[in-house]
C-alpha cells in the first residue's frame, strides 16, 4: 500500500538542491506527530523552547541525499484560527509569522487515517497557504480493523499534494516520507481546495473528497474503546478506576525502587569511601567526600523514583487514558472554579512544576489559566520525593496494612500527595472566587482511541526529563552542595581540637542558622532543619544535599546511611533530635512551600513577566510560605497535644 | 435555555427540536443550532460538531460522549443543553 504516485521530477523546472530543508510537522492533537516525529529523526533531537515563549519546542535531523534536514514538531492544534496560546504558535510559525523562526522550507501535515474526516479540516486549510506540503497519512494500520480503504493515488489527485501513507509505531513508510520531504519543494506548491469560508463549507468540501476516496463500512455502535470508557468514564466507576492507577503508582515509586535505589546508594557509599580511602586527610578530601559525593549522592538515589513516576505519566499519556482522566476529574475540578483541561497541568504537576506551568498554554481562558498557575507549585513535584522518602525512611516504620496490599511508609506517601492536591485544589477556589472571578468555560475534549503505549515515544521522554534531573544533579545540586560544604567549614573555629558539632556551630552556615532558630523552633525544628530549609530554596532536593553534609562531616563519615544518623541524631542534652512527629511537620511544611528557583522564574514569565509577573510571585510564594509555615505549626502543636511526642 | 429540558418548538414536520443533553444514549441526531458561547461554538465546529452535522450519542455519564465524524468528543452536560438538535430516524 505504500506505493506513491506523484508527478515524476521532470514535470517541473529542476530548482537547484537546497544546502539545507528546514520542515515543520503540524496536525491535530493526537494525529501521532510525536511518534512520527521520533521515527523521522530518532535520537537526534533536543528540547528548546520558541523564541520569547516558554512552548517546548522538539527539534530534530536528519540527512537525506546529502541534505541535512531539520525537523520542528509543533505544538497540536485543530484549525488555523488559535484559541489557546499553545496553539497560537504553531499557528504564527505555519503562517511564517513567529518572530525568529525561519518560514519552513516544507510544511508536514500528519493525519490520522482512522480519524481522516476531522483531520483533513486542519490539513485543508494548510495546504491553502500554498507552501511545500507533504501529508503524511498516519495509522494505516489500523484500517484494515475497521474495514476502512483509502484510495491514497485519488487522495493525491483531490489534495494537489503529495501524501505518503505511515505507520509512525513502527517506522513503516519512513523512508518514503523522507524522500517526499526532499523532493517537495521541486514540486508545484498545492492551491486553493474550499473556496469558501467557513466550518460548513469545509466540512462539505471534506464529505465531497472522502466520497471520492474513501471507502468505510458503517461504524459499529460501539468501540474497544467505547466499551473500556462504560467503565473508564462512568460517574461512579471512573473516579474509583483514576483513584486505583494513582494507587498503584505511588506504591511502585515506594516498593519497586527499593532495589535500585540501594544500588545506588552502595555506589555512592562505594565512591565516598574510595575517596576517604586513596585521599590524605584534609579539606580536599572533606570537600569531595562530605560535600561532592555526599550531596549529590544522596540526590542521585532519588533517580529510580523519579523515572518510575515519569514512566506512569507517559504510560498514562500515551494510552490515551489522560484524556479520560480530565474529563472524569472535570466533575470534581468545577466546584473549585477549574476545568477538566486544568487537570492535566495538575497531574504534571506530579513530576515538575515548570512543565506543568508551561502546561497550562493549553488552557483557554486567561484567569483559570492564571488560578492553574499558582496552585500548580502545591502538587507534590517529584524534587519533593527526595524529602519525602528520607523522612519517611527515617521516622515512619515499614508496616503492612490493609492485608499486605499497602505499606505504611508508601500510605505516607501517599497522604502528603492528598494534602498538597486538597491544598491545591482549595486555594483554586479561593482565587477564583476572589481575584480571579470569572464563569468557568465549557468542556469540550477530544478523547482519542486507547492504544498500546509505544515503548520508544515513552522511553524518549522518561529520558528527556531525567536528563534535566540528571543536568540539576551536576549543576544546581552540585553547586549547593559545594557551598554549603564551604559555608558549613569556615570560618574555622578558633581552637584547634573541638568537637565536630561546635565546629559546624561556629561555623558561616551555624551562624546563618541561629539566627534562623527562633523562626523554625515552634514548628520543632532545630537551625540544622532551618538552614538546610533556606538552603533548599535553590532546588527542595537540597534539603537532602545539605542534610548529608551537615551529618556527613566530622568523625570519617563510615557511609553511615543518612536515615540512620537523623534517626539517632541527639541534642545536646543526650535526647533524639528528631522524632517522628517532627518529621511529619517537616514533610508538610515542604508539601506546601515554594522552594524551588525554577518555578518561580517561569511562573514570572508565564503570568506575563514584568510588574505584573513579579506582584504574581511576591502573592503565590508568600501565601505558599504562610501555609507552610501553618501546616507545619499545626501539625506539630496538634500532635504534641495530642500526647504524641513520638519519640 | 440553562437547564437541559427539551424544547417544545413546534416546527411542522419532522421530529421536534430538542437539546443534546436530554437524549439517551445511542441517538443519532443532526445539529440544528449551537446556542452557547461564541467561542465555544467555533471549537464545536471545527471539531466536526457544526450546524447540519451528524451525531451520536455514545454514552451518559457525567457529560456526554459523542461521536463526531468518528472521533469521540466528550462534551460537559451545560455545554450539551445548549446544543440544538434534531433526532434522525
Amino acid at each position: 500500500m505504500t506505493h506513491i504516485t506523484r508527478p515524476a521530477r521532470a514535470t517541473s523546472a529542476p530548482r537547484p538542491r537546497p544546502h539545507a530543508l528546514h520542515v515543520v510537522l503540524a496536525g491535530n492533537p493526537n494525529a501521532g506527530k510525536s511518534t512520527l516525529f521520533n521515527a523521522l529523526t530518532g535520537l537526534r533531537q533536543h528540547v528548546g523552547n520558541f523564541p520569547g515563549v516558554t512552548v517546548e519546542r522538539l527539534e530534530g535531523g536528519f540527512t537525506y541525499d546529502d541534505v541535512p534536514v531539520t525537523v520542528t514538531d509543533l505544538p497540536g492544534a485543530y484549525s488555523l484560527s488559535p484559541e489557546s496560546p499553545d496553539e497560537r504558535i504553531a499557528v504564527d510559525v505555519l503562517l511564517g509569522r513567529a518572530a525568529g523562526v525561519r518560514h519552513a522550507d516544507v510544511i508536514v501535515i500528519v493525519v490520522d487515517a482512522d480519524n481522516i474526516e476531522r483531520h483533513l479540516y486542519f490539513a485543508s486549510e494548510i495546504l491553502e497557504l500554498g507552501r511545500p506540503t507533504v501529508v503524511a497519512l498516519n495509522r494505516m494500520d489500523r484500517l484494515a480493523a475497521t474495514g476502512t480503504r483509502i484510495d491514497i493515488p485519488e487522495l493525491i489527485h483531490e489534495l494537489g499534494a503529495v501524501v505518503v501513507p505511515v505507520v509512525a509505531t513502527k517506522g513503516e513508510g519512513i523512508e518514503h516520507l523522507r524522500r517526499a520531504i526532499s523532493l517537495a519543494p521541486t514540486l508545484p506548491p498545492p492551491s486553493t481546495l474550499v473556496g469558501a469560508n467557513g466550518a460548513n463549507a469545509r466540512y462539505a468540501w471534506i464529505s465531497r473528497v472522502l466520497d471520492a476516496c474513501v471507502i468505510r463500512p458503517e461504524r459499529g455502535a460501539r468501540t474497544p474503546s467505547d466499551r473500556v470508557d462504560r467503565v473508564a468514564l462512568h460517574p461512579v466507576t471512573g473516579p474509583l478506576v483514576f483513584v486505583g492507577l494513582m494507587l498503584l503508582v505511588f506504591q511502585a515509586m515506594f516498593s519497586w525502587s527499593r532495589p535500585l535505589m540501594q544500588a545506588i546508594q552502595s555506589l555512592v557509599g562505594g565512591a565516598g569511601n574510595a575517596v576517604l580511602a586513596g585521599l590524605p586527610a584534609g579539606d580536599l578530601r572533606s570537600l569531595l567526600a562530605d560535600g561532592v559525593v555526599a550531596g549529590v549522592g544522596n540526590v542521585l538515589v532519588f533517580l529510580p523514583q523519579i523515572t518510575i513516576l515519569f514512566l506512569f505519566i507517559g504510560v498514562l499519556e500515551d494510552s490515551g487514558y489522560m484524556a479520560r482522566a480530565a474529563f472524569v476529574m472535570d466533575r470534581f475540578m468545577r466546584p473549585v472554579g477549574l476545568h477538566g483541561r486544568s487537570f492535566i497541568p495538575l497531574i504534571s504537576g506530579y513530576a515538575c512544576a515548570v512543565p506543568a506551568i508551561l502546561g497550562t498554554r493549553t488552557i483557554k481562558d486567561d484567569k483559570q489559566r492564571l488560578a492553574t498557575i499558582i496552585v500548580v507549585p502545591m502538587i507534590s513535584c517529584s524534587a519533593r520525593l527526595p524529602v519525602y522518602t528520607l523522612l519517611i525512611g527515617a521516622f515512619v516504620p515499614s508496616i503492612a496494612v490493609a492485608n499486605g496490599w499497602l505499606n505504611l511508609q508508601g500510605l505516607t506517601l501517599l497522604l502528603m500527595y492528598v494534602a498538597g492536591t486538597v491544598g491545591a485544589l482549595a486555594t483554586a477556589a479561593l482565587f477564583r472566587q476572589t481575584l480571579l472571578r470569572a464563569p468557568t468555560r465549557a468542556l469540550i475534549l477530544e478523547l482519542p482511541p486507547y492504544s498500546l503505549p509505544n515503548a520508544r515515544v515513552i522511553a524518549m521522554s522518561v529520558w528527556q526529563r531525567v536528563r534535566v534531573f540528571l543536568k540539576r544533579a551536576g549543576t544546581v545540586i552540585l553547586a549547593a552542595s559545594v557551598l554549603l560544604w564551604a559555608a558549613s567549614h569556615f570560618p574555622r573555629p578558633a581552637s584547634a581540637d573541638s568537637r565536630a558539632e561546635s565546629r559546624l556551630s561556629q561555623s558561616a552556615l551555624g551562624h546563618v542558622g541561629h539566627v534562623l532558630e527562633p523562626a523554625v523552633r515552634p514548628l520543632g525544628y532545630d537551625w540544622k532543619i532551618g538552614v538546610s530549609i533556606v538552603s533548599s530554596f535553590a532546588a527542595r532536593e537540597v534539603f537532602v544535599s545539605s542534610m548529608s553534609t551537615i551529618y556527613g562531616m566530622g568523625d570519617g563519615s563510615e557511609s553511615g546511611a543518612l536515615q540512620d544518623r537523623l534517626r539517632t541524631a541527639t541534642k545536646d542534652d543526650g535526647t533524639l533530635a528528631y522524632t517522628p512527629l517532627v518529621a511529619i511537620s517537616l514533610m508538610a511544611f515542604y508539601v506546601f512551600a515554594l522552594m524551588c528557583t525554577s518555578t518561580v522564574a517561569v511562573t514570572f514569565r508565564e503570568c506575563g513577566g514584568g510588574a505584573k509577573g513579579l506582584a504574581w510571585i511576591v502573592l503565590q510564594f508568600t501565601f505558599m510560605l504562610a501555609l507552610a509555615y501553618g501546616a507545619a505549626l499545626a501539625v506539630y502543636h496538634g500532635g504534641l497535644a495530642a500526647g504524641w511526642t513520638g519519640a | 435555555m440553562s437547564s437541559g429540558d427539551a424544547v417544545d418548538w413546534a416546527d411542522g414536520d419532522g421530529p421536534t427540536l430538542c437539546a443534546l443533553a436530554v437524549l439517551p444514549a445511542g441517538a443519532r441526531v443532526r445539529v440544528v443550532r449551537l446556542a452557547c458561547a461564541l467561542a465555544d461554538a467555533d471549537r464545536l465546529r471545527v471539531l466536526g460538531l457544526f450546524e447540519g452535522a451528524h451525531v451520536r450519542i455514545v454514552d451518559r455519564g457525567s457529560g456526554l460522549l459523542l461521536d463526531v465524524c468518528g472521533a469521540r468528543l466528550a462534551v460537559g452536560r451545560s455545554l450539551a443543553a445548549e446544543i440544538m438538535v434534531r433526532v434522525v430516524p
